[in-house]
């Protein structure tokens, strides 16, 4: 990578244990992770820092992926590029319904993830 | 030669009196001169008056033109037969306007200027016939009567008092069947009174047959002979003023009949009381039409199933039984009355498990079902009518989508596991993991993921026990207090989120399941934890009300939707799917919980405040009170 500075990735999701693994497996490829238990802790961080992209999943307390993105879309126009986490057999719908850019089916292989995040990951 | 006719005719004309031609003329019988082909060559008034013909028309005519077309003609054998003797015999006649009448031929030969001719003379006999026929009618009838109908038969003569009442009668004759049916002898009583003979008669039956010889007016009667052990039909009449004849005619056979009718009729009624027992106590809705659509038999279970009107179902027609229940495919497209299955059984479909969703209009509520119908078919094959079975599948239906529901919400919920320890283990092989911690860390990560699906799969074992009823409980005596604490330790243990209070308001002793109490109060304890994401305290109390152990949780959570409150403690059911935000889970917490207390002879309620938080409340029977 030739990036002047390291990209930053936002992965929400309520399951500590996946949310952790996310997290570690796009730190062990070089990128800067923040993490968010929820929708509204999510609105938190990208408030502070909008990051490069964002890994939502959808079912969550408080705020879900839904909401969340909508939220998004509406405050800061598609700046990020979304990934959405999805349990549901037709992903690609899910994906267009909250604008996502890419989607991936849990369970989900580690190298789609990282390659969905290099890939969708704007220049 | 001249024609000797034509001569008379000459001569009449000539003199204007001739006595044959007279009598030809005035004869009431009709007279016809034919020759040897039938060909007329004279003919009377009477022939003019009897066929319609003009004479003119009449001397252009055969005899076979006035025979009627069904008659034989005469043989040539017979032709020389009435030449030479003469012959008599009956055959019918046919007028101009087509009518037919019968007649009395009498045929002679007569030899004129040694030409052999016929003379015809026809008779009328349509009257000797009615006449004849009415006789023979009447003999008959009569001959009927006497030999058949009459047993018995007696006259007599009314007493009267001073002032006109009937008080006593005498007897004029009697036949011999009176005799064998009284044992009265006719010579010993005829021109005796009544009251002499029988002095035990009532005085009813002398002013009865007294009314009959008074005024003229019959009357008719039944009386049975027990002598005889037979039934009478007893006629009593006026044949001349002052006396009364009385008529026995022997019905007993005829009441046999009837006897044996109404035994038959009511088999036939018992038979199908006994049919419309069996239809009515039949789970399947029985619905039968005949050929022309009229509906014939509906059972009680039709009644119900498709809401129809308990009186006029004798003048529902198929059509307007599918328009009633405007019946439905399974994807909710109108099916027509031409498509109902009794419709379709009429027109001589076998129909086999169509599924309706019908409108039950008197429940107001939609109905799964399953039907199949056939032709009734008579004996030459023909379509009678036809008969639909149908079954109410509602509940099946239900059971099955519960089932689908069942297999998509373990399938997703498996799902997040699955992903945990597939992810876990990716990421230990695709990473050289430095550093004892981290790798322990992912280790037991993939260890949680396991106890997960190994909850998922638990609890949807449990649910599938308690749907078969195949949960078992095993009952200690237990103080509640007790366990409730340790299942409050067990549970802050495992969540340090939401901080629980416990408050010992008496110490019951309960008869129950050491294994699922705990698991109902971890479902609770779990749940309020999940609707409270802002956290709060959470409240638990044991207490006894009456002869009841009450435990009770309560949170300052998001509380549970008005509308959504009847069907919290259904399977698979969550109060806050298509909300802002998801809770996640299986929904079977709470089914799993209502379950296990019922199975204790217990009871499980909330109360949600408008101003937020929910109280759950279970209650178990104190032990001594099971």
């Amino acid at each position: 990578m030739t990036q002047s500075r390291r990209r930053t990735v936002l992965v929400v999701d309520d399951d500590e244990d996946l949310c952790a693994l996310v997290a570690a497996v796009l730190v062990e490829e070089g990128y800067a992770v923040e993490t968010a238990a929820n929708g509204q802790e999510a609105l938190t961080a990208v408030e502070r820092n909008l990051p490069d992209l964002i890994v939502l999943d959808m079912k969550m307390p408080v705020m879900d992926g839904r909401e969340f993105a909508r939220k998004f879309h509406s405050l800061y126009d598609h700046l990020s590029p979304i990934v959405i986490l999805t349990a549901s057999v037709d992903g690609r719908v899910r994906a267009d319904e909250v604008e996502a850019t890419d989607w991936l089916a849990k369970p989900f292989d580690l190298g789609a993830l990282v390659e969905s995040v290099e890939r969708n990951l704007r220049p | 030669m001249t024609d000797p006719i034509e001569q008379s005719e000459n001569r009449i004309s000539a003199e204007g009196a001739d006595p044959y031609r007279y009598f030809f003329d005035n004869a009431r019988d009709v007279f016809l001169l034919i020759d040897l082909s039938g060909q007329i060559l004279a003919a009377n008034g009477a022939a003019r008056e009897a066929y319609g013909y003009s004479d003119e028309q009449l001397r252009s005519m055969t005899i076979h033109q006035l025979r009627s077309s069904d008659q034989p003609a005469l043989s040539p054998a017979q032709t020389e037969q009435a030449l030479s003797h003469g012959m008599l015999f009956e055959t019918v006649h046919r007028r101009k306007d087509g009518s037919q009448f019968p007649v009395e031929v009498s045929l002679k030969g007569a030899a004129v200027s040694g030409r052999s001719l016929l003379l015809s003379i026809v008779r009328d006999i349509t009257q000797r016939r009615k006449t004849e026929a009415a006789l023979a009618d009447q003999e008959l009838r009569y001959r009927m009567l006497f030999d058949h109908l009459v047993e018995a038969l007696a006259v007599h003569e009314i007493i009267l008092d001073d002032a006109g009442h009937p008080i006593d009668y005498r007897f004029l004759d009697a036949n011999p069947g009176f005799e064998q049916m009284t044992g009265l002898k006719r010579d010993e009583i005829v021109g005796r009174r009544v009251l002499e003979v029988l002095p035990g008669l009532e005085q009813v039956w002398i002013d009865t047959y007294g009314r009959v010889a008074l005024t003229g007016e019959p009357i008719r009667f039944q009386s049975y002979s027990s002598d005889l052990g037979r039934h009478y039909e007893v006629a009593a009449f006026r044949p001349a003023p002052g006396q009364f004849a009385t008529l026995f005619f022997d019905v007993t056979a005829q009441k046999a009949a009837e006897a044996a009718m109404q035994v038959a009729a009511e088999a036939s009624a018992a038979r199908a009381a006994q049919l419309q027992g069996v239809l009515d106590n039949m789970v399947d809705a029985v619905v039968v039409a005949d050929a022309t659509g009229a509906v014939t038999v509906v059972n009680d279970a039709a009644i119900r199933l498709m809401g129809l009107p308990e009186e006029p179902e004798q003048h529902l027609r198929v059509e307007e039984m599918s328009e009633l229940s405007a019946a439905r495919d399974t994807h909710g497209n109108l099916v027509g009355a031409a498509e109902s299955p009794l419709a379709r059984a009429l027109s001589g479909d076998i129909v086999q498990s169509m599924d309706l969703v019908i409108r039950n209009a008197r429940a107001k509520k939609d109905v799964h079902t399953r039907s199949n119908a056939s032709p009734i078919r008579g004996k030459d094959g023909r379509i009678i009518g036809a008969v639909a079975l149908t079954r109410d599948v509602t509940e099946l239906t239900a059971l099955d989508r519960l089932k689908d529901q069942f297999i998509t919400v373990a399938a997703h919920e498996l799902k997040t596991p699955v992903a945990v320890m597939k992810g876990y283990a990716q990421l230990l092989l695709r990473y050289a993991i430095d550093g004892r911690t981290s790798r322990r860390e992912y280790l037991e990560a993939i260890d949680r993921g396991a106890d997960r699906i190994t909850r998922v799969v638990e609890d949807l074992l449990q649910v599938s026990q308690l749907q078969l009823g195949q949960l078992q409980i095993t009952r200690s005596s237990t103080r509640l207090d007790e366990l409730v604490s340790e299942a409050v330790a067990v549970f802050t243990r495992a969540s340090n989120d939401h901080p629980v209070e416990f408050e010992v308001r008496a110490r019951p002793t309960v008869l129950v399941d050491r294994v699922l109490i705990p698991q109902v109060l971890h479902n609770l304890l779990d749940n309020s934890a999940k609707y409270s994401p802002a956290g709060g305290d959470i409240a638990v109390a044991v207490d006894t009300q009456g002869r009841e152990a009450i435990v009770s949780i309560a949170d300052q959570g998001v509380g549970i939707p008005l509308e959504r409150r009847a069907h919290v403690f259904d399977l698979f059911f969550r109060a806050h799917t298509n909300t802002a935000w998801d809770y996640g889970g299986l929904g079977i917490g709470l089914y799993v919980s209502k379950e296990i207390v019922a199975l204790h002879g217990g009871r499980i309620w909330f109360e949600s405040p408008p101003a937020g938080g929910t109280i759950f409340y279970f209650s178990l029977p104190l032990e001594g009170d099971l």
